[in-house]
C-alpha cells in the first residue's frame, strides 16, 4: 500500500501509520474503508509522503459521484502537490476541482466552503505559475463569497490570497497604498488566532509588501518582529525572513549589513537543502563582492546563483546586476546583452522606468548587431541601478 | 503533450536568451531547443523562431518547415530578406527589439490558433515601395499566361504563396513552380524584386 516506503520516519509516525493501514484492511463495511482511507491518506501527507497520499485520494475521487466529495479529494490532491512544491501539477488540479466544484448548485454551506477553500489554494498555485488573470478571477469570485465564511482561518487565508494578488498584479513593483491596508488587515486577524506561524507569515507579509514599495526601514521592522516570532523554531520560514533583510539593506547599499545577513542565509539554506534562498543569498554576495571590487568572485557567486535563480525565481536581477558589472569591467558587453534581455521578461520583477528604458535601449542596439555603442548604453544601466537602488 | 520550441537564429546569444525567456514563462511541458544551423531544424518542431535570413535559406535548401514560423526581427530588418521571408509565408511577426514581451504573446496566440498581421506587414511594404518606384507604367506583360498573371497580382495583394495556394485553390508546389516562371520571364530573382516590377504592370 505504502510505496515510497517509512523507514525514514520516526518510530512514533511509523507505528501510527501502520495502525491506520491496519484499521484500513480491517474496515469491513465500505462507508468504513473510504473513512479509514481518508484518515491514512492524510496522515501519509502529514509525514511528507505526498506521492502515497496521493494515491489514496485518488482512488477515493473514483468511489464517488458527488461532485462535493470529489472536489474535496481534489482539493486534497492539490494540497499535496503545493507541499511539494510542484505548482504546475497544482495548479492542474486545482483547476479540475473549480471545474467540478462549480457543478454543484453552490447554495449549501458546505458546498460553498468547499469552493471558498479551492479558490484560495488556486490563487496560491497560479501565483506560483506565474498567472495574474487566474489569480485576479479567483479573488473575485472569493470577495463575493466571503460574507458567506465565518472561519477565522479561512477568512485569514482570503487575505494571503488578496496579498499574492497585489504582488503578482504589479509585479513585486511600487505595491498601492491599497496593499498596505490589505496587509494591515491581514495581520489583525491572523493575531487573532495566537498561532505563531500564522502570525509571522501575515508579518512577514506586510514586510514584502512595504519592501517592494520601497520602503525598506518600515519593511524591516516587520520582517525584524516575524523573526523574534519564529524564535529560530521554523528554519523554512526564517529563512524567507533573513532573505529579504539581505535585500533591503542592498537596495539601501549598506555592504556590511547586506553580507552578514546573506551569510546567515546561506548557514540555513545548506543545513536546510533550500536551493532558493541559497542562491538569492549567493547573488547578494555577488553584490557585496562588486561593491568591493572583487570582480573575480562577483562574477563566480552571480553566475552559481543566475543558473539557478533564472529557472525558479522572480528575482533573478539579484544576480544579474552584480554579473552586469563584472563584464563591464572584462570589457565584454555583447555577453552581458543576454542578461539584460532576460530582464525585460513580462512576467519577473518589474524594475523602474528609467532602468528599464535602459535595458530597452541596450537590447535594441545589441539584437540589430550595432556594437559600437554597447558598452557606454551596458556603463548607462550600472549607473541607473546603482542610483534606483536595484544594482 | 509536449510542446517543442526550435530557435534558429543567426545570433546564438539571441537565440539562448530567448530559450531561457521562453522557457522562465512555460509550463513544463514546453521544451525549447535551439538549431545551431538549418540542417538542425528539429523536424517533429511544434513551433520554429527564425530570423528572416534563416527561414529564407531553410527554403534555398528545400527544408521548408511543416510547423508553423514565428519570424523575429529587430528595428533595423533587412527589407529584402524580410519581405522574401514574409512571401514563403510565415505565421507571426515578432520584433524582439523591446525583449522577450512580444515574442511570448506571439507564441501564446498562435498556440491558440489566433493570427497574426503578417499580411499588414506585407501591404506596407509594398505601399512603400509604390511610393519609391512611382515611375510610368509598362506596357509589356512579359509574355506571362493567365494564371502566372493572376499569381502575380495576389502577390502585389501582399498575399504570400501559402495563401495564394488557398486562394487560387492549387497546391503550393505548383504556386512555386508558377513564381519560378514569373521569375525567368520578367528577370527578377526575388519575390521582393517580381513585385516591385509588377507594381508597374498592367496585369489586368
Amino acid at each position: 500500500m505504502i510505496k515510497t516506503g517509512i523507514s525514514h520516519l520516526q518510530s512514533s509516525d511509523q507505528e501510527q501509520l501502520g495502525i491506520a493501514a491496519k484499521r484500513l484492511a480491517a474496515a469491513k463495511t465500505p462507508a468504513k474503508k473510504i473513512k479509514q482511507k481518508e484518515i491514512l491518506a492524510d496522515l501519509l501527507e502529514q509525514n511528507g509522503l505526498h506521492n502515497d497520499s496521493r494515491i489514496l485520494w485518488n482512488e477515493l475521487v473514483q468511489t464517488h459521484e458527488d461532485n462535493l466529495y470529489q472536489a474535496m479529494c481534489l482539493r486534497k490532491i492539490t494540497q499535496s502537490f503545493l507541499n511539494q512544491r510542484d505548482h504546475e501539477s497544482a495548479a492542474a488540479k486545482v483547476e479540475l476541482a473549480l471545474q467540478i466544484i462549480r457543478q454543484t448548485p453552490l447554495t449549501s454551506q458546505e458546498e460553498k466552503t468547499e469552493y471558498f477553500q479551492i479558490l484560495n489554494q488556486s490563487c496560491f498555485a497560479f501565483y506560483f505559475c506565474l498567472q495574474p488573470d487566474k489569480v485576479e478571477a479567483c479573488v473575485k469570485e472569493l470577495r463575493k463569497l466571503l460574507s458567506s465564511v465565518n472561519d477565522l482561518a479561512q477568512q485569514i487565508d482570503f487575505y494571503f490570497s488578496v496579498s499574492l494578488h497585489f504582488l503578482l498584479k504589479y509585479r513585486w513593483y511600487q505595491l498601492p497604498e491599497e496593499a498596505v491596508s490589505h496587509c494591515q488587515f491581514y495581520m489583525h486577524l491572523a493575531k487573532q488566532t495566537g498561532h505563531p506561524s500564522t502570525i509571522a507569515m501575515s508579518v512577514t507579509g506586510c514586510g514584502f509588501v512595504h519592501l517592494w514599495r520601497e520602503e525598506i526601514t518600515e519593511s524591516r521592522k516587520f520582517f525584524t518582529e516575524a523573526i523574534e516570532i519564529l524564535e529560530e523554531k521554523n528554519y523554512g520560514f526564517l529563512m524567507i525572513c533573513y532573505t529579504y533583510m539581505g535585500i533591503g539593506y542592498r537596495m539601501q547599499n549598506n555592504v556590511s549589513m547586506t553580507e552578514l545577513w546573506s551569510k546567515l542565509t546561506i548557514e540555513k539554506a545548506e543545513k536546510t537543502g533550500n536551493k532558493v534562498y541559497h542562491a538569492i543569498s549567493t547573488a547578494n554576495m555577488a553584490w557585496v563582492y562588486a561593491t568591493r571590487k572583487n570582480w573575480l568572485y562577483a562574477e563566480d557567486h552571480a553566475r552559481k546563483s543566475f543558473d539557478f535563480l533564472m529557472k525558479s525565481s522572480v528575482l533573478y536581477y539579484l544576480s544579474i546586476f552584480p554579473l552586469l558589472d563584472a563584464l563591464l569591467q572584462k570589457n565584454d558587453p555583447n555577453e552581458a546583452g543576454k542578461y539584460v534581455f532576460f530582464l525585460l521578461h513580462p512576467k519577473t520583477k518589474k524594475l523602474p522606468p528609467l532602468l528599464t528604458e535602459n535595458l530597452r535601449t541596450f537590447t535594441s542596439a545589441w539584437v540589430s548587431g550595432n556594437i559600437t555603442d554597447l558598452r557606454e548604453l551596458l556603463s548607462n544601466i550600472i549607473h541607473e541601478a546603482k542610483i534606483s537602488g536595484y544594482y | 503533450m509536449n510542446i517543442l520550441i526550435n530557435i534558429l537564429y543567426k545570433n546564438i546569444s539571441v537565440a539562448e536568451t530567448l530559450k531561457w525567456s521562453i522557457e522562465f514563462a512555460s509550463e513544463k511541458n514546453v521544451i525549447c531547443e535551439i538549431a545551431h544551423n538549418e540542417d538542425a531544424v528539429n523536424s517533429t518542431s511544434s513551433l520554429l523562431l527564425t530570423d528572416a535570413a534563416s527561414f529564407n535559406r531553410l527554403y534555398e535548401r528545400d527544408k521548408q518547415p511543416r510547423c508553423p514560423v514565428i519570424l523575429l526581427t529587430t528595428n533595423m530588418p533587412d527589407d529584402f530578406e524580410l519581405a522574401e521571408a514574409l512571401y514563403k509565408g510565415v505565421d507571426a511577426i515578432a520584433d524582439i527589439s523591446d525583449g522577450p514581451a512580444i515574442t511570448l504573446t506571439k507564441i501564446q496566440n498562435l498556440l491558440e490558433n489566433k493570427n497574426d498581421e503578417t499580411q499588414q506587414v506585407l501591404l506596407k511594404m509594398i505601399q512603400n515601395s509604390r511610393i519609391k518606384n512611382n515611375e510610368l507604367n509598362m506596357d509589356t506583360d512579359y509574355g506571362l499566361t493567365r494564371k502566372e498573371k493572376d499569381i502575380l497580382k495576389l502577390m502585389r495583394e501582399a498575399n504570400h504563396l501559402k495563401l495564394i495556394a488557398k486562394l487560387t485553390n492549387t497546391s503550393y508546389e505548383t504556386v512555386r513552380t508558377h513564381v519560378k516562371n514569373i521569375y525567368k520571364k520578367i528577370g527578377v530573382t526575388s519575390a521582393s524584386e517580381a513585385v516591385i516590377k509588377a507594381l508597374k504592370m498592367d496585369l489586368k
